[in-house]
């Protein structure tokens, strides 16, 4: 079997008639299964085992914080009236903002017929999943008496007779986050199986090949059931699709219906659900370009893949950026009093320090990609996709502090100031996100070997045709 | 919890007093009584356990001839047979009259099954309508573990060891003793008795038999506020100490010279009484109140027309004032030369000529009916020339009267200094004092705690194990008001018993007993001390019916003390010939700075400083809460090179403070003023305690207080420390950014609407005009009729609660602030906490800044739930948590609230409070738990809890609460009106705790669906208003807005402004200033357009009034 190597590792050149390779040297069907699995069957390298202790140690902290807040109350936040929201729910948004770009890349991807996915989807679904992990821990911890958060759950309660008050928007984002966590599981779980049966099939360990055989589900990659799975990847997919929107719809719904200036905007959801593919991108490279470096991936996950990823950055990047100016202007716009002042309060009030940052994060940082250069070079796209990160983070707590922080009564406006509880679960929240992550890498086929393979075939077949 | 109906039949269903004999009836319980109350003081070695409070609940509920306990198994002895008329559960009222801090009250207390919960003013008294902090407050002191009571529960301590003990048996031969050995020493040539001011008939009683007794021995008066000054003057002016009573009510101007007469005064409720009588616009004419003061205080707050001056020029400002007045009296020309300008924008000089101009013809012009109060800070001279100013305007004998001292009976009375003295040369041996801890608040120049020291037996009672009880050698627990029988006589000449609400709950006795054990006569208990002074003072003997009458009303027809006003006995008095002089800040001495030593806001003179709801009750202009500060306005702060929060040296010769700067608009130049009472060292767990290592709350100012500068002192040096300071204030401070500074002021206008007197007669719906444009709640009838309520009614006949606030009449007194919290189970959070903007009051008393820095006015708004007809909270709230009742209340399910806060975030009054932590259970009513490591000692604090109102529900951690409008008076209403065969509830029947708190009667509550109540009465007010209708919230509380009654020639820019836009109605939009957008529809009834005030300052003209 001969492979088609074009432009050596370059594959991010146009060539008029041709489609680009998406995988790269002399890649063979064999190679792509060695490479994947040999992640998970190899003894972890030292880099491996520093970094998950390090997160592990931060996720444990994490679990302290947690068991702290518990015992003794919600005030060991910095929460504070009027700002009664504060970096917990921050946090929350911007992990469910992160957790947008695996079903996406899978799903939405999927149904547009995009062949570069198929590096990246099984570690950005994973990175869905695990982001979502850390979205749900906040709100849940978040609620005074957390204990009973249950309550949240719409079901037939028989001493209370009563069922949650569907009006409000919480309830909405328990169901949006809720249905979204699992569909986004189911779809990631799914899509493993052929792999996970790869797995299973090398496994030279009793325990291991238990393990993988139970997770495989009895696959044996005949064509029933390839055809079974086809279909029902494409309908878990079109299922998974709109849910990328609703999420983080439902998501800003929870500041837009409020009435407070600053959050009761129309323009929140389509600029949250941008921002989140534009977090979720940025965090899944942030995430890929080391790890491709350290496994030894960059064959599969190509310098394409890369500027592919750069240009959705730059697209969503530069959506953000309209929204911010759109705001300002429908604030001026408007003429109401306190709407206006909460945009110029944001710019130039005692949080000024915030709202720049995020602007030259979210604004300016992404516009480097217009560059090829910038979206081809590794350690810069790192770079811009922490900066993005960064300024994300910042995106969430601009609009849920600085509005909160000065609303309608002067009398009651406050100034937020996080306490060591809060930067303790930020990082801790990473550190879980970054164990499990670490977890997935060691233990799953981070790639999925089968639709890698599939686009082989897919570019020779294409090459042979070109040769005829 | 009270209802305070005026029915007969209401009448006769509230007895506010039980006879004690009821209890006599029922000999069980005198044998318990005798058995286990005072024995059990042996039977418990160390502090009042849970188990020990319950007991002596036990027995205090015999003793006040109440119910049984409401939790039977608690109890140590259930009523096996219950007494005829006692409902568990049930609360009733009781009348009593006590003094605190200086003030005398006249009161309902409402207790439950013999514990006293909740002060009420008593309605029926013909002086009493409101309290104020202190005595809402009181009800907190009474179950402060902390009174005195004696490490082993002994009554008694001897010395700094406090090793001997004794018990008040042993106590009564030692005092009498005492007394006796004085006699027979030459009089008692070496017994001196230190006693604060008091109105107390049996007190002076026992005092004048003491002094018989004693004709020798010296009795000492002093007061830690003040009170000197007055006294010269008055023995000047009438020949003998005089006390100051004012008729507010009948005066149309009053002029208020660094006088408080609104806040600190002693005769603060009836003052305020007074004043609001004629504040409001619509119905009646307005007085109006001149201020002139140095520094800020809720009297300048409250007024018309203030003028801020240096308190030194203060004394020429009335010699120039009485001659102009007396000019214009004598016909000279009233013709003044016009001026354009407004007040706040003159120069100081200009504005100081300006203001004498207008007072001096308004003072002129009066018949009568103008009166000035020079306060005591001023010193006797300026306020002999106050009094000499009220003979010119015939106000002395009518608005201004002089009454004699009520001790003036007991002949010289001498003050601390000669006591000290006395005590200095060795010629005293015993000493009594009675309260008021002077070794704290003694001026630093009078070092009473060294003299006291030379005196063989000093003996203090005292409420509290404090300074002067630990200088001491024999300190004996005084008991609570609350606890004690005693008397008073207020301004009016009433007499008032202080009977006791429950038994002494750590051993403390009244003054009355303890004196009458030193004098070691026959009668020794309260009741009968008492009640021989009433017979004294009625001049007949009291049937045991008609002593009955007087203890159940709280006053009597009969009883009074009428004193004859005192007429003037000196000759002319000359006033101070200098024309007083304004400072501009330029001019403004690093060495020359006028401090001002005022009583705090909430602890007073420190005496409730372990108070926590006072100690954290927010200061009237500053809203600062656990200190003291120095105040000045923010020039005056530059000028000494400090910053708000940084500290300041203030220095007097050799003695110096260091306090952290608070800056507030609005001050005279060179102008500080701080609160005196804070810095106490033992005042307890709360106020500080530093044998236990517990804070210090504040910064003691005595040091830099001197004998003669004990309100006052001139020539201060004050020097800028580098050093920031963390200061806790309940509300942004004036040093906030400049954005959002200019922000609040440009938005205080649509919150808490103000207008000129000339603005109301042009437009008196000027409130509305104010605000956006949006339909009035109410409009198309009442509330009860609007939409949302009409589809969730469906029993019709339920009231629609709504409640109006005048903030004409509000003077932000914080008497509503503290009645919430002791109605309502609010916790204090303490210092760290509101620091972090977690305080919980309920109710909250919003004040903005108006106008320039130099010269701002103030305005001041209380708030607490809406309880918005749609209200934005209950729709986010994931849980259904906070619903709306079929009768309109925003109602809080805490069992069912999981605390997303999401509520609060969507409230734009930001009137919820969220329980961060468990408040009430560590803080809280127990705050300060954790300072003590023994458990038992823990225990104690518990006895704190029992403040606890059981009919509402102590909220814990986690949970969301707010203003409920006391739903449970509410449904105690409903109840009533249940059992009277479901009638409809009148209106007036159902009190908000802050409706019946308010001395000024500022607060209305009641059904909005009946257009006759008079709660729709004031929301049909022209004045009426809704705070952020904008938002379609339709609130329920709704405000009538302010109407100062500034003369012509003061108004403000903002006046002046307001008043212009009446005369364009259709100013084009333009501008910066932002407001809502205007609607050309709703503008239809008052044809003008109020959005776009930019007129230039001198277009401004103004016809006079």
């Amino acid at each position: 079997m001969s492979l088609a190597i074009v432009n050596g590792l370059d594959n991010t050149v146009e060539r008029p008639g041709e489609r680009a390779p998406l995988v790269l040297g002399d890649s063979t069907y064999h190679t792509i299964t060695e490479s994947v699995c040999k992640i998970a069957e190899n003894p972890p390298s030292k880099a491996w085992i520093i970094g998950f202790l390090v997160s592990a140690t931060l996720a444990s902290w994490f679990g302290v914080c947690i068991a702290w807040l518990f015992y003794t109350g919600v005030g060991v936040w910095g929460n504070r009236s009027p700002v009664f929201w504060g970096w917990p729910i921050v946090n929350f948004v911007f992990w469910v903002g992160i957790g947008h770009a695996g079903t996406l890349i899978s799903a939405i991807l999927f149904i547009f017929r995009q062949d570069w996915r198929t590096s990246i989807n099984r570690a950005a679904e994973a990175m869905t999943i695990f982001a979502v992990v850390c979205a749900g821990t906040f709100p849940g911890i978040h609620v005074g008496r957390a204990w009973l958060a249950f309550w949240l759950a719409p079901y037939p309660s028989l001493n209370l007779w009563m069922w949650p008050q569907f009006r409000s928007p919480l309830l909405w984002d328990v169901f949006a986050v809720s249905t979204y966590g699992t569909v986004s599981l189911l779809f990631w779980y799914m899509g493993m199986v052929p792999d996970l049966a790869t797995f299973r099939d090398r496994s030279k360990n009793k325990w291991r090949r238990m393990a993988y055989g139970i997770l495989s589900l009895g696959w044996s990659g005949s064509s029933r059931h390839w055809m079974r799975y086809e279909k029902a990847y494409a309908l878990l997919a079109a299922f998974a699709a709109p849910l990328v929107l609703s999420v983080h719809t439902i998501v800003s719904f929870d500041f837009a219906v409020s009435q407070v200036p600053g959050w009761h905007t129309t323009i929140f959801p389509p600029y949250f659900v941008a921002g989140a593919i534009f977090s979720g991108f940025a965090m899944v490279l942030t995430l890929m370009v080391p790890a491709r470096t350290i496994f030894s991936l960059e064959k599969l996950i190509t310098i394409r893949h890369l500027e592919n990823m750069c240009k959705v950055i730059l697209a969503t990047g530069s959506i953000v950026g309209l929204a911010y100016g759109t705001e300002f202007f429908i604030a001026w716009y408007g003429q109401v009093p306190a709407e206006m002042f909460a945009f110029t309060n944001r710019a130039f009030g005692p949080y000024w320090w915030a709202y720049w940052t995020m602007v030259t994060c979210n604004v300016i940082s992404p516009q480097l990609f217009w560059v090829k250069k910038f979206r081809t070079t590794p350690w810069i796209i790192v770079l811009i996709s922490i900066f993005v990160n960064i300024g994300m983070w910042f995106e969430r707590f601009v609009i849920v502090v600085t509005s909160l922080s000065r609303d309608y009564l002067p009398s009651a406006w406050g100034y937020f100031s996080p306490t060591w509880v809060d930067w303790s679960m930020l990082v801790g929240s990473f550190g879980l996100f970054f164990t499990l992550f670490l977890l997935f890498c060691r233990f799953m086929p981070v790639i999925n070997m089968a639709e890698v393979k599939a686009t082989l075939a897919q570019q020779i077949h294409m090459t042979h045709g070109d040769d005829h | 919890m009270s209802s305070q109906d005026s029915t007969p039949a209401a009448a006769a269903r509230n007895r506010y007093w039980r006879s004690l004999s009821e209890l006599h009836q029922c000999s069980d319980f005198k044998q318990f009584l005798d058995r286990e109350f005072p024995v059990a003081a042996s039977e418990f070695p160390e502090g009042v356990s849970r188990r020990r409070w319950i007991q002596l609940m036990g027995a205090s509920l015999a003793v006040a001839g109440a119910t049984g306990c409401r939790y039977p198994e608690e109890t140590i002895a259930p009523f096996v047979l219950r007494p005829e008329g006692r409902i568990p559960g049930e609360t009733y009222s009781r009348a009593t009259n006590f003094e605190l801090a200086g003030r005398v009250y006249n009161l309902l207390i409402s207790c439950v099954d013999g514990r006293p919960l909740k002060v009420e003013p008593n309605t029926q008294h013909p002086a009493g309508v409101g309290t104020d902090v202190y005595s809402q407050a009181s009800m907190l002191g009474l179950y402060d573990p902390d009174r005195a009571h004696g490490r082993e529960f002994a009554l008694l301590r001897r010395g700094n060891g406090r090793a001997e003990s004794m018990d008040w048996a042993a106590f009564g031969n030692l005092g009498a003793g005492l007394v006796k050995s004085a006699e027979s020493n030459d009089g008692g040539a070496k017994f001196a008795v230190l006693i604060e001011p008091t109105s107390s008939p049996s007190i002076l009683r026992l005092l004048a038999e003491l002094k018989k007794r004693l004709p020798k021995a010296m009795i000492a008066k002093y007061s830690s506020v003040g009170g000197d000054a007055m006294r010269a003057a008055t023995e000047q002016a009438f020949g003998k100490p005089a006390k100051q009573v004012l008729d507010l009510a009948a005066a149309q101007t009053i002029v208020a010279i660094q006088a408080d007469i609104l806040g600190a005064d002693g005769e603060f409720l009836s003052n305020a009484r007074g004043f609001a009588q004629h504040r409001d616009p619509v119905h009646g004419k307005m007085n109006r109140l001149y201020v002139v003061e140095g520094g800020y205080t809720a009297t300048g707050a409250s007024s018309d027309s203030r003028l801020a001056l240096r308190p030194s020029e203060m004394p020429a400002f009335l010699g120039e004032l009485a001659r102009r007045v007396e000019k214009l009296q004598g016909g000279e020309s009233h013709e003044h030369a016009d001026g354009n300008e407004s007040f706040d924008e003159m120069s100081p000089a200009e504005r100081l000529e300006r203001f004498l101009d207008v007072l001096s013809h308004d003072l002129a012009e009066s018949k009568g009916d103008a009166v000035v109060v020079v306060g005591e800070h001023l010193g006797a001279e300026a306020i002999r020339a106050g009094i000499a100013l009220n003979q010119m305007l015939g106000a002395l004998g009518s608005l201004q009267k002089f009454i004699p001292e009520p001790d003036s009976e007991l002949g010289e009375i001498a003050s601390l200094v000669d006591l000290v003295e006395k005590a200095d040369s060795g010629e005293l041996d015993t000493l009594f004092i009675l309260g008021g801890n002077p070794v704290f608040t003694a001026p630093s120049d009078v070092n009473f705690k060294a003299a006291i020291g030379k005196v063989e037996t000093t003996v203090y009672l005292g409420e509290y194990d404090d300074e002067t009880a630990a200088a001491c050698v024999w300190s004996l627990p005084l008991a609570h008001p609350l606890e004690s029988w005693g008397d008073v006589v207020d301004s009016n000449g009433f007499y008032g018993v202080c009977q006791p609400q429950i038994m002494p709950l750590l051993g403390g006795r009244p003054a009355v007993e303890v004196l009458a054990m030193m004098l070691g006569g026959n009668v020794l208990d309260g009741e009968s001390i008492v009640r021989l002074t009433a017979e004294k003072i009625s001049g007949a003997s009291l049937s045991e019916r008609e002593w009955r009458q007087l203890l159940h009303d709280g006053y009597s027809e009969g009883i009074q003390v009428a004193p004859e006003p005192l007429a003037i006995q000196d000759s002319g008095f000359e006033f101070v010939k200098d024309a007083p002089k304004s400072l501009s800040f330029q001019e403004i001495s690093l060495d020359d700075v006028e401090v001002l030593f005022v009583p705090a806001d909430g602890i007073y003179d420190g005496r409730f400083a372990n108070n926590g709801w006072l100690q954290e009750l927010p200061q009237a202009l500053t809203k600062l809460t656990w200190d003291n500060a120095a105040l000045m306005s923010p020039r005056t702060a530059a000028a000494i090179d400090v910053k708000h929060g940084l500290m300041v040296a203030l220095r007097r010769g050799d003695a110096f403070v260091e306090l952290p700067v608070f800056e507030i608009p609005g001050m005279a130049p060179g102008v500080v003023q701080v609160a005196i009472g804070y810095g106490r060292s033992r005042a307890g767990v709360v106020g500080g305690l530093e044998q236990d290592g517990i804070a210090v709350v504040g910064t003691n100012v005595a040091p830099i207080r001197t004998r003669d500068a004990m309100l006052t002192a001139y020539n201060v040096e004050a020097r800028p420390r580098y050093s920031e300071y963390a200061m806790a204030a309940t509300q942004d401070h004036w040093a906030i950014d400049e954005r959002g500074q200019n922000e609040t002021e440009s938005r205080s206008f649509t919150l808490v609407r103000e207008g000129s007197i000339a603005l109301f007669d042009k437009m008196p719906n000027f409130a509305e005009a104010k605000g956006p444009h949006v339909p009035k709640v109410g409009r198309e009838g009442s509330l009860g009729k609007e939409p949302i309520a009409s589809i969730e009614i469906e029993q019709p006949f339920l009231p629609q609660w709504g409640m109006a606030v005048d903030l004409s009449k509000c003077i932000g007194c914080n008497a509503c602030v503290v009645a919430c919290q002791s109605e309502n189970n609010v916790p204090i959070v303490g210092k760290e906490q509101v620091a972090n903007s977690r305080e919980m009051h309920w109710l909250r008393v919003d004040r903005y800044f108006q106008g320039d820095a130099d010269n701002a006015d103030v305005v001041q708004q209380p708030v607490a739930c809406m309880h918005c007809e749609t209200a934005p909270c209950e729709q986010v709230c994931p849980v259904a948590a906070t619903v709306h009742t079929p009768e309109g209340i925003n109602a809080m399910a805490y069992n069912r609230c999981i605390g997303t806060r999401y509520c609060a975030n969507n409230c734009p009054f930001k009137v919820r409070r969220f329980n961060y932590f468990n408040f009430n259970g560590d803080v809280g009513v127990g705050y300060g738990i954790d300072a003590y490591p023994k458990s038992i000692e823990n225990a104690n604090r518990k006895l704190q809890a029992l403040v606890l109102n059981p009919d509402v529900t102590v909220r814990g951690r986690g949970v969301m609460e707010k203003c409920t409008y006391c739903v449970q008076r509410v449904e105690h209403a409903k109840i009533e009106a249940r059992k009277d065969g479901g009638r409809a509830i009148r209106d007036g029947e159902v009190i908000t705790a802050c409706q019946s708190a308010c001395p000024t009667r500022a607060i209305e509550f009641g059904n909005v669906a009946d257009p006759s109540s008079k709660v729709s009465q004031q929301h049909a007010d022209a004045r009426a208003y809704g705070m952020l209708e904008q938002l379609n919230v339709k609130p329920r509380t709704e405000y009538l807005a302010r109407v100062r009654n500034t003369p012509a020639r003061l108004m403000t820019r903002a006046q002046l402004v307001d008043l212009l836009e009446l005369k364009a109605p259709h100013h084009g939009h333009g501008g910066d200033h932002h407001e809502t957008h205007h609607d050309d529809h709703s503008a239809a009834d008052h044809a003008h357009d109020p959005e776009h005030p930019h007129p230039e300052k001198n277009e401004a003209a103004v016809s006079k009034r």
